[in-house]
């Protein structure tokens, strides 16, 4: 009879590794139902085809709780001093303020989710950490732009040339793109999160063809040619070009830096009582098999540097050959975002429509 | 020259136009023509969309990687969308028939009754009454489904009635809104009833609960089918009042539309609709036979 | 009648006074209330939404835009559909059936499809518009989706169909006999046309023009679908005010103004109506 070897056993225990990644032994719980609020439609079904099995034999049952960044808000503000709706909470970028003067959200014990170790420092903090990435940028039909002789644009204000009038589609101030469209065309126009006037002014001057918050509709005008460029996260350009049209994407330099990433959080509900679970879960979708099918079903980046070094180098590519998502984990790190905390949302809004009612 | 000529003229077999209506001069036919072509203009302006979508449904795209968007006319012929429609889109669509039929029954089971009152009782808030009745349709859609929303709410945290995890409260909703048409009809039936057949049942020995149920109600049953069809139509096809008020983890169909446009367009959007299109038509013809639209429409009276 | 029908009328009226009031008070109450974020409310009565009605013009923009966009829709569908009524209810009953069915059948459709299939139909690149382009009749940078135009092809699909069902009834009540009685007396087509047909239905087209005022005014899904986020009318701003930033107090403050539209309206309606005796006289 064989004693296994050392060494052969170390070589078992790293394959038997799998969906726990980088943790030595797995922890059991006991039967317990997390409830974690994230998108609806078939984001759920992108985790569960991968996580359910894994979880429930940890010893727990997913449950999810449909609805947006938003209304999670809306609900924990509704239900403050009772039992948390949920354990897990999926947090917008820019309602993340919101979730913490409201002490929604609880200290995560980070030393819980090894898989940080994979994470840029920027992407997660004690209170929340980023499970998707998005990069909102232009996207442009490449064959519409050579025909109208317009040169391919560079920045957001390159958008105001005249031939585009009505002709370039820009996000609703109901989705997160629409702060970086603002405060990119801020900055490009000497102003700023502070004093985004000139932001709005290049907005007017855009003239957009409408403003809108639904991807489907984004798609269904490029392929009708009502419009030629969008604002617009940049997957949507993959997604446009398996079905046969010729797009490009753009990703504006603001401040120095190369690319604008936005970012879907995770946190943990203050009267959470499986808050252990909650842990375990997050560590679970920062691990390679669920990153990696956010980035092949969902479109979005991973925040996993393992994952992006993977798939960087089989990026789908324009016609020009210049792959349209940055994936490269250099390119994260050097990314640009609004200071979310220094926008006065309600009076942005407001703002917007005035501009969009106008044109 | 007799009185009786231009009569004798005018009802003379060739001055029947084509369509059997009397014509009394040749330009009325002229007057005819032109008439149906701006009905055949308008029927093919309220179908075009609905044709688009049917057209769409069995366009092929580039089905093996999900559609990325819809064309028509179609470039291809395919059923490829009509066999992959999930299974919880179906169950959306038995939703929104079973609350559909739920509001339209529920609306004759309140509105009859109201009607009845209505139009029989002599009393002096009558014409206010009437007025509570009517202020369903003039309340924007938009603000009875947040009106109810808030209602659901304020009941959930003041009385710990939880309400919004199930249909109960877009039920009423939907029948706060779908009852004034099974009243209107049923009241114009009513109000052109006789008097004398009440007076004649009772002549005969029959009492008033039997007067009810075996003259008045048979006599106006055409006006309680024609009410009962706009409540469930009503139901059936909102997106306003639904999208505030439908629970979490269900959801009718025209929310689901609504949604599906809103957010991420499913691909078997097209196909599903013209389905639910298909089988309205057949309901409705099915109606049209056992019930008879004719005397629904001709015989709800003037709603002037 | 010994019998009191009255008591028939009790549970219904009792039920609607419920429902409504409950809703519309818990809702419009609101309006008195101060933002504080989030769906919260501040305790206090006050005014501040009303002022802020007032202070911001865009929101009175949209009030203007609301009551404009809804006139036209009546006055264009009432274009196309009281020649359709009217159409059927001298046809045939087999005929008028036949196509009065097919009319119905259509508003088994919701709306957010018709949307759809209006924005395909209206493709930049598409035949219709190429053929509207080369008829001079829209200049090259005419996108449909966005315009206040594709707002009103919305309105008018979303109403067609219930004014000729109710401009039949008041039409198919006017009984032949007169237009041919009119006729044996000299009367021209015109004539019978504008001095008995048109004001014997005068009343009943005035009632539903004035259902179609509030329903378009009310109307929502168009708006959102084929506006654009540019089309901002009275209930467009509502739903934002609450989906965008949960201010109930807002949101109930705008649907009192657009409830005063409409208010304001019928009252008007009813005082031109009045004016009219049943034969479609103006009294003076």
């Amino acid at each position: 009879m064989y004693k296994l070897s050392m060494p052969l056993l170390a070589l078992l225990a790293t394959f038997g590794a799998g969906a726990a990644d980088a943790q030595t032994a797995t922890p059991h719980f006991d039967n317990v139902t997390l409830r974690v609020a994230t998108f609806a439609g078939s984001w759920p079904d992108l985790i569960k085809a991968e996580l359910s099995a894994p979880l429930e034999a940890a010893g727990i049952k997913l449950e999810f709780v449909p609805g947006t960044s938003a209304q999670f808000l809306a609900k924990l503000v509704a239900s403050k001093g009772q039992a948390a709706p949920f354990d897990v909470v999926e947090i917008a970028d820019e309602d993340y303020p919101d979730f913490r003067t409201g002490k929604f959200i609880r200290q995560i014990d980070l030393k819980q989710i090894p898989n940080l170790s994979h994470l840029n420092a920027s992407l997660y903090d004690d209170y929340h950490v980023a499970n998707w990435l998005s990069e909102p940028s232009i996207v442009y039909d490449v064959d519409k732009f050579k025909a109208a002789g317009i040169p391919a644009p560079n920045k957001f204000s390159d958008l105001e040339d005249p031939r585009l009038k009505r002709r370039v589609l820009v996000a609703d101030i109901s989705s997160y793109i629409s702060y970086y469209e603002i405060t990119g065309l801020a900055y490009e126009n000497g102003g700023s999160e502070k004093q985004p006037e000139a932001g709005f002014a290049a907005l007017k001057a855009i003239t957009p063809h409408s403003a809108t918050s639904a991807i489907g509709q984004v798609a269904q005008l490029f392929q009708s040619g009502d419009i030629w460029a969008a604002i617009w996260p940049a997957h949507i350009a993959q997604r446009l070009a398996a079905a046969g049209l010729n797009v490009s994407v753009v990703h504006p330099h603001i401040q120095g830096k190369q690319v604008a990433i936005a970012r879907g959080y995770v946190g943990i509900t203050t009267n959470s009582e499986q808050s252990a679970a909650a842990e375990y879960y997050i560590n679970a979708i920062l691990a390679p098999a669920v990153q990696t099918r956010f980035y092949q079903v969902g479109g979005l980046t991973p925040v996993n540097n393992d994952v992006l070094q993977t798939i960087s180098s089989s990026a789908a590519l324009d016609k020009s050959g210049v792959p349209f998502v940055k994936l490269r984990p250099e390119d994260v790190a050097n990314a640009w975002w609004p200071d979310y905390t220094m926008i006065n949302r309600r009076d942005w809004s407001r703002q917007f429509d005035r501009v969009l009612a106008t044109n | 020259m007799s009185v009786t000529a231009p009569l004798a003229k005018a009802t003379s077999a060739q001055n029947r136009s084509r369509f059997g209506v009397l014509s009394l001069r040749p330009h009325i036919r002229w007057g005819g023509a032109i008439g149906w072509a701006w009905v055949a203009l308008v029927l093919l302006f309220i179908y075009a969309p609905t044709l688009v979508i049917v057209g769409a449904s069995v366009d092929p795209g580039k089905y093996l990687a999900n559609r990325a968007f819809l064309q028509f006319p179609p470039h291809g012929f395919t059923l490829h969308w009509y066999v992959s429609i999930p299974p919880s889109l179906w169950k959306s669509v038995w939703i929104s028939f079973e609350l559909a039929a739920a509001v339209a029954v529920g609306a004759v089971i309140v509105g009859v009754p109201a009607a009845l009152g209505l139009v029989r009782a002599k009393f002096r808030g009558r014409s206010i009454a009437a007025g509570i009745f009517r202020t369903p349709l003039q309340i924007p859609f938009i603000v009875t489904g947040i009106a109810f929303l808030q209602t659901l709410q304020w009941l959930d945290g003041t009385l710990g009635l939880r309400l919004q995890s199930s249909f109960s409260g877009l039920y009423l909703a939907h029948l706060f809104v779908a009852t004034p048409y099974v009243i209107s009809a049923a009241g114009s039936a009513i109000a052109q009833l006789s008097p004398r057949l009440d007076e004649a049942a009772a002549s005969l020995g029959a009492t008033r609960w039997r007067t009810l149920w075996r003259v008045t109600l048979p006599l106006i049953l055409p006006g309680i089918f024609a009410g009962a069809m706009f409540a469930f139509l009503v139901s059936f096809t909102d997106v306003t009042i639904a999208v505030f008020l439908v629970p979490d983890d269900m959801t009718t169909f025209p929310v689901w539309v609504y949604s599906s446009i809103q957010n991420d367009l499913d691909s078997s959007l097209p196909a599903l609709s013209t389905l639910v299109f298909l089988f309205s038509i057949a309901a409705i013809i099915l109606l049209q036979r056992v019930v008879g639209l004719e005397k629904v429409l001709r015989g709800s009276g003037a709603r002037g | 009648m010994r019998f009191r029908w009255g008591l028939l009328l009790l549970p219904p009226l009792a039920l609607f006074l419920i429902l409504l009031g409950f809703s519309q008070f818990v809702f419009l109450q609101s309006s008195l209330h101060e933002d504080l974020g989030i769906g919260r409310l501040g305790e206090a009565f006050t005014l501040s939404n009303y002022a802020e009605l007032w202070q911001d013009r865009s929101y009175l923009d949209s009030l203007f835009l609301t009551l404009r966009l809804s006139a036209l829709g009546v006055l264009v569908t009432l274009f196309l559909s009281w020649p359709v009524a009217y159409r059927l209810s001298r046809a045939t009953p087999r005929t008028s059936t036949l196509i009065l069915t097919a009319i119905v059948a259509s508003s088994f459709v919701t709306l957010p499809l018709k949307a759809l299939g209006l924005t395909i139909l209206f493709a930049a690149e598409g035949p219709l518009m190429q053929a509207l382009r080369a008829l001079h009749l829209v200049d090259a940078e005419f996108r449909f989706l966005g315009s206040s135009f594709a707002v009103e092809v919305g309105y008018v699909h979303l109403a067609v169909t219930f004014e000729i069902m109710m401009l039949f009834s008041v039409l198919q009540a006017i009984p032949v006999k007169l237009e041919e009685a009119a006729a044996i007396h000299g009367a021209s087509r015109f004539r019978v046309m504008w001095r008995v047909i048109i004001p014997l239905s005068l009343p009943g087209t005035v009632s539903a023009s004035l259902v179609l005022f509030n329903l378009l005014s009310g109307a929502f899904v168009s708006a959102v679908l084929l506006g654009g986020g540019k089309i901002l009318t009275l209930p467009v701003l509502i739903d934002r005010t609450l989906v965008l930033y949960s201010d109930y107090g807002m949101a109930a403050t705008l649907a009192m103004l657009l409830l005063a539209l409409i208010v304001t309206a019928n009252i008007a309606a009813v005082f031109v109506a009045s004016r009219f005796n049943r034969t479609g006289e103006l009294v003076t």
